[in-house]
């Protein structure tokens, strides 16, 4: 099954990533709800 | 401020990939290569493409490039292949494309399929240029033999004129982008200058006519044998013809 | 090994990038200033701090030098309330990026109410960021500006030994000192302080908490500054260790503490700094001694331009 490249990357991260796996996560997919709190992408 | 933020929480050390890891982004995204991607830097790239803002997704890219610092911007040119909207991103590239830090610039044209697939001629030929210019090497350029014309080897030949004419050298890559069209540009008086100089402008020259089918080419190798004969050497190696031999 | 930690490369040519390398200098910080004539549009200010964190550290980089910076609103443009007010806006975002080692120079110029409440607003955010603060100390009335910098930043609650006072005399030295702040000083021609008057001050105060800089800027200025102070003082017999602490030991302890830098930034190059930034002093990697030479001696002999 073919990933698509960011999640690929987002695997490597996470694998490599360890204490800071969490915050991470949590980030990105905060920044993939669009959230209005994390707006500031920067 | 994940952008911001991803050096100090995940640090700059280089991605750990394994073959099979590259293997698989090959698999995923044709050309792609995150090799000497650091982990910020990935970071950075999964938080752009996943960030689902109400503005236009090349406006966002703009807001976070106009202010970004340098490893910043290197990381923002490496996602290329993965972003949204590719298309979109012309200006931005562009850009990058004029940056004077060298590292942004090969962010774009180095184990980047993106201008491949991207650019038009010109600005896929002024790229080769320019790395030219800069002394950046062409071999980790994505797509060099297919995106090759007519008109670049024109330019090229110009290049290879100017650089003669300063007393300058060249690098022994560009010959293999004029090789195809030799002929057509009237290069062959230069192969057969190549042909006769250093050893490693030789062989690049003798390779580089050794895929030109033509008549003048099979000549031209004909009456140097001295380097045609580097072209079996060479042929599973072409990338030790690499820029660091600019004579 | 130096380091100048106060000096406006974007002012300086290519020459003087090769003097500092050649002497030994392996690191600069460049504070954010005005530019010679005032800014009057808030995006010149935005690209310029983008400038001194990308562009010009690039440039540094490309003679061996690792260059820092510190971003922040000026004394004299805080004057201009409209351009003030969206510097403001902008500044947390350039505070996170690589290299950015201190909020500063800040301070006062003139004293004015304007300069007065951008530099709280600003000592407020340095401490909500963490980050220590340079500040610069007015070149007239300075006794007392100098005394009233140090007082506003007790005021906004900054722990002296974040905060490093800046162009400091024989006049405002003491009190520097006694009140916890590092102490820094210009040795810059005519206008700030000089090598002979730095080496008695050593022989004063001796070396803690104290730090010579060249603040080389657009004016008549030496980027060797740094590396002749040392050199003075090593010939008048002051101590090495002195000599280290307050031309390269003190400036890594304070700036440090925004982990923005480290000795090991050009001892121990990551590889992809090499790679993309960094070419790396090849003074300390040939093992050559440092030595002190004008900016573009060797080159205004020769007609040979190549």
């Amino acid at each position: 099954m073919s990933e698509k490249p960011v999640d690929l990357l987002r695997h490597w991260i996470l694998r490599q990533a360890k204490e800071q796996s969490a915050w991470f996560e949590e980030r990105v997919n905060a920044l993939a709800e669009g959230a209005r709190s994390v707006n500031c992408i920067w | 401020m994940v952008m911001g933020l991803a050096p100090r929480l995940l640090g700059k050390a280089e991605l750990a990939l394994s073959i099979e890891d590259l293997s698989q982004a090959n698999g995923a995204l044709e050309g792609w290569q995150p090799e000497g991607l650091s982990i910020d830097g990935a970071a950075r790239i999964v938080a752009l493409t996943m960030y689902r803002g109400e503005r236009p997704f090349a406006e966002i890219f703009k807001d976070l490039r106009r202010t970004a610092d340098a490893r910043e911007l290197v990381a923002l040119y490496r996602g290329l292949p993965l972003y949204p909207k590719p298309e979109s991103l012309a200006f931005e590239v562009g850009e990058g494309l004029r940056s004077n830090m060298l590292g942004v610039f090969e962010a774009i044209t180095q184990h980047n399929p993106y201008p491949r697939l991207h650019f038009d001629e010109h600005r896929w030929n002024h790229m080769i240029l320019k790395a030219l210019f800069v002394n950046s090497s062409l071999a980790n350029i994505v797509g060099l033999d297919e995106r090759n014309n007519p008109e670049l080897a024109r330019q090229l030949l110009d290049h290879v004129h100017e650089r003669w004419a300063a007393g300058r050298g060249i690098s022994p890559e560009v010959w293999r982008y004029i090789g195809p069209y030799a002929a057509e540009v009237g290069a062959l008086d230069e192969f057969e200058r190549a042909l006769s100089g250093k050893p490693s402008e030789q062989a690049a020259a003798a390779l580089a006519l050794a895929n030109n089918p033509s008549p003048q080419a099979k000549s031209l190798l004909a009456a140097h044998p001295a380097a045609a004969a580097k072209i079996a050497e060479h042929q599973v190696e072409q990338a030790n013809i690499s820029r660091n031999e600019v004579v | 090994m130096f380091i100048d930690p106060h000096a406006h490369m974007i002012s300086r040519t290519t020459d003087d990038y090769e003097a500092m390398a050649a002497a030994g200098i392996v690191a600069v910080i460049e504070p954010a200033f005005w530019l010679g004539q005032p800014r009057t549009f808030v995006g010149t200010y935005v690209d310029y701090l983008s400038t001194i964190i990308g562009f010009e550290r690039f440039r540094a980089g490309q003679f061996g030098i690792r260059h820092y910076c510190t971003v922040g609103l000026n004394s004299k443009e805080a004057n201009n309330e409209e351009l003030a007010e969206g510097v403001m806006e902008w500044l947390p975002r350039f505070a996170l990026k690589e290299g950015v080692v201190a909020i500063g120079e800040i301070g006062y110029d003139e004293q004015t109410p304007l300069e007065d409440k951008y530099f709280r607003a600003q000592l407020a955010l340095a401490k909500e960021l963490q980050l220590p603060v340079m500040v610069h100390t007015p070149h007239r009335d300075k006794k007392q500006g100098t005394s009233r910098s140090m007082d506003v930043c007790e005021e906004m609650g900054l722990d002296p030994s974040w905060v490093v006072i800046d162009h400091n005399n024989e006049e405002t030295v003491k009190e520097t000192l006694d009140r916890g702040f590092w102490a820094g000083f210009s040795i810059y021609p005519s206008t700030k302080m000089g090598t002979v008057r730095m080496v008695e001050l050593l022989k004063q105060y001796g070396s803690e908490r104290i730090i010579v800089d060249s603040a080389c800027d657009w004016g008549i200025s030496d980027p060797l500054a740094v590396a002749k102070t040392a050199m003075l003082a090593l010939k008048n017999g002051i101590p090495a260790e002195t000599v280290r602490k307050v031309t390269y030991a003190n400036t890594l302890e304070v700036y440090g503490k925004s982990g923005q830098i480290q000795e090991s930034d050009w001892l121990n190059p990551p590889e992809i700094d090499q790679r993309t930034l960094y070419e790396g002093n090849s003074i300390l990697r040939g093992g050559r001694e440092p030595r002190i030479e004008a900016p573009g001696a060797r080159s205004r002999d020769s007609l040979i331009i190549e």
